[in-house]
């Protein structure tokens, strides 16, 4: 192979990577989670008591806003034993939410509530994105 | 107008050169409302800039407002007051909190111009406002605002709202907070002045900017704005609307159209350039081509025609041309040919006895003359008989005048059938007279075919009862020859032939009388 070619292929490839980071990257849809938008956190915030809202976003984006009531665990930070610790029982409902449709941590966080046993598990995927987008209140 | 005056090529030159005008001018014309329609796109175009951009800052203003209010009621103590404030308490901490905005300000707050703060209850009812900021503006709020967040349900009414409205001071913009979080307990308003961030429009759009109220006041001008349109300049407006739908704002943007003017003068030069070298090659080549295919074959035409009345029939028109004037040349040709072979027709009936067939008197004089002149170059003999039928007004007494014109065909014939060569010729002279001239021939030769005629004559044995001479027809002959000299007549050979004719008839007719004519020197 010429050594043009090989550069011309590098560039190409260079040039590609940038609009690859730049796709989605979470799942329309997670099995047995349920999928909401802000208008339906609202409802179920004011209408499903012992609804536990968590914001698996890093500690500074949640100091500098959030939806009211919300816990920040990270979905690295997230354990069976301190998910245990706010949400003791199993049918306890949660709802993850993280910056958006590019955030991969609520959807992670929300597979491991799936996973460890948790059968009312709320996924609000457009996230703070959504949420700010609508200038729903915001908690800080 | 005389038409007759025009030619073709100059008519055609005139409707060339006023189709060239008219294209120039056509040119000219759609040249210069390419140009207004240019301008008018570029004028949408950048409208739809400015609307962008317009947009653009309307939405930071509603997110600083926005983030402002979140800020402020989550300052220590502001719910708390607001619950106090609900039962009719505490009016003055929340104004002292709303003012603390405008005294020490936010980050928030130092990116908009703010008027007002107020609170209201969660019916809307107005509980508090800041004593600082736009003085006057109680009582005033936007209606229509007002009215949509009212009637929201569920959680819509949760999210902020905001708009522009017109106060008794201009144009302004509010935006309604719920207080409260995810529990509405009252709204705050945040009210500001939008042409503090409306001015940056001019820095987004890279064009100077003028802000005029409805009323046409105007509100703000960037520093290297005019104001006014100049030809260089072009005046972008666009209309900020309220919530109700009235202007609150016209945006004048002035967007520097020198270069384009250069660029379209350039165009238009070079677009007109090219057409009239078009034109002009058009012209040129349109003139060569009717020059080679019209013009000369049309001059050619009328020499030949002028050629033709001149009575030269054997020039033809070349049809190497245009097909209406290929045809015209054809038909032209035809009809000389055929009125050149109708002039020889004519001519020969000129020259034939019309009763007997043969030469008549012209072609004898003609043929005479010309064969004296022939004869006075070569010295030669010429000789002429001259014939008369003996007793021909008795034979048409005896027969009538029809079997009298039978016989002087019957002779004019028989005169034909004996002259052979083609220098010869046979002539009627006049009634029942007839002439042999005979080129190159003696006066013994002559006498010879003398004799040759009257035997013909005797053995037709054409009967002629009423002549004494047998009852049958008869002819007497004159001879004449001569050697031609020059300043001689031919005059003098036909009296001769005449004379021996006459002593013919005198000698009893029915023969022939043979004399040499001898010139006078």
């Amino acid at each position: 192979m010429k050594r043009s070619s090989v550069v011309m292929m590098w560039v190409v490839l260079g040039c590609s990577l940038p609009a690859m980071a730049e796709q989605p990257i979470v799942p329309a849809e997670i099995p047995g989670v349920v999928k909401v938008n802000a208008e339906q956190v609202v409802d179920l915030i004011n209408g499903l008591p012992g609804l536990v809202v968590i914001d698996s976003r890093r500690k500074d984006e949640f100091e500098n806003g959030h939806i009211e009531g919300a816990l920040n665990i990270t979905d690295t930070g997230m354990t069976p034993a301190r998910l245990k610790k706010i949400a003791p029982r199993r049918d306890t409902p949660l709802l993850f939410y993280c910056n958006g449709e590019r955030c991969q941590r609520s959807s992670i966080a929300a597979k491991l509530a799936l996973k460890w046993g948790y059968g009312k598990v709320f996924w609000f995927r457009g996230g703070w994105q959504e949420w700010s987008a609508k200038y729903l209140p915001v908690s800080r | 107008m005389n038409i007759q005056i025009l030619s073709l090529k100059s008519m055609t030159i005139g409707i060339l050169v006023v189709l060239g005008l008219l294209s120039i001018l056509m040119l000219f014309f759609t040249t210069f409302y390419f140009h207004n329609a240019a301008l008018d796109l570029q004028t949408r175009s950048l409208s739809r800039v400015v609307g962008v951009a317009s947009q653009e800052v309307v939405k930071q203003i509603h997110d600083r407002t926005f983030a402002l209010g979140t800020e402020l009621q989550g300052r220590g103590g502001f719910r708390a007051t607001l619950n106090r404030l609900k039962q009719g308490e505490a009016r003055a901490e929340i104004q002292k909190i709303l003012d603390d905005t405008f005294l020490h300000g936010s980050s928030d707050a130092s990116r908009i111009d703010l008027v007002k703060l107020r609170v209201y209850d969660p019916d809307l009812k107005w509980l508090a406002e800041s004593s600082l900021g736009m003085k006057g503006l109680s009582a005033q709020f936007d209606q229509v605002l007002f009215q949509q967040v009212a009637v929201r349900q569920g959680a819509e009414r949760l999210k902020a709202l905001g708009g522009l409205w017109l106060s008794s001071s201009g144009p302004l913009y509010s935006i309604l907070l719920p207080l409260g979080g995810l529990k509405i307990t009252g709204y705050l308003e945040v009210v500001v002045n939008p042409v503090f961030n409306l001015s940056s429009v001019a820095y987004m759009t890279h064009m100077p900017l003028a802000i005029y109220s409805a009323e046409g006041e105007l509100l703000y001008q960037s520093s290297d704005s005019s104001g006014k349109q100049s030809r260089k300049t072009l005046s972008i407006d666009y209309f900020l609307r309220t919530n109700s739908g009235k202007t609150a704002y016209r945006l004048v943007s002035l967007d520097d159209v020198e270069q384009f003017n250069l660029d379209m003068a350039r165009t238009e030069t070079i677009a007109a350039l090219s057409f009239i070298t078009l034109i002009a090659l058009s012209i040129i080549a349109g003139l060569r081509y009717f020059n080679r295919f019209l013009f000369l074959p049309m001059h050619a035409m009328q020499n030949e025609m002028e050629r033709a009345v001149k009575g030269d029939f054997s020039a033809t028109v070349g049809s190497h041309t245009l097909k209406e004037f290929h045809a015209l040349a054809s038909a032209f040709n035809i009809m000389v040919l055929k009125v050149a072979d109708n002039i020889r027709q004519l001519q020969q009936l000129s020259f034939i006895d019309a009763l007997t067939g043969i030469s008549n008197r012209r072609q004898f004089d003609l043929s005479l003359q010309a064969e004296w002149q022939r004869a006075q170059r070569s010295r030669q003999d010429l000789s002429l008989i001259m014939l008369d039928i003996d007793y021909f007004k008795r034979y048409n007494d005896s027969y009538g005048h029809l079997a009298g014109d039978d016989c002087l065909r019957i002779i004019g014939a028989t005169l034909g059938s004996l002259v052979k060569r083609s220098t010869d010729v046979v002539a009627r002279y006049g009634g029942e007279e007839f002439v042999v001239l005979l080129p190159d021939t003696s006066a013994q030769s002559a006498g010879l075919m003398a004799k040759r005629i009257a035997d013909e004559v005797a053995r037709l044995n054409f009967p002629h009862k009423a002549s004494p001479l047998g009852g049958k027809l008869t002819v007497s002959m004159g001879c004449a020859a001569c050697k031609v000299s020059r300043g001689s007549k031919p005059d003098m050979l036909v009296a001769a032939a005449d004379e021996a004719l006459y002593r013919a008839k005198g000698e009893g007719r029915n023969r022939y009388v043979v004399t040499d004519v001898v010139e006078p020197h």
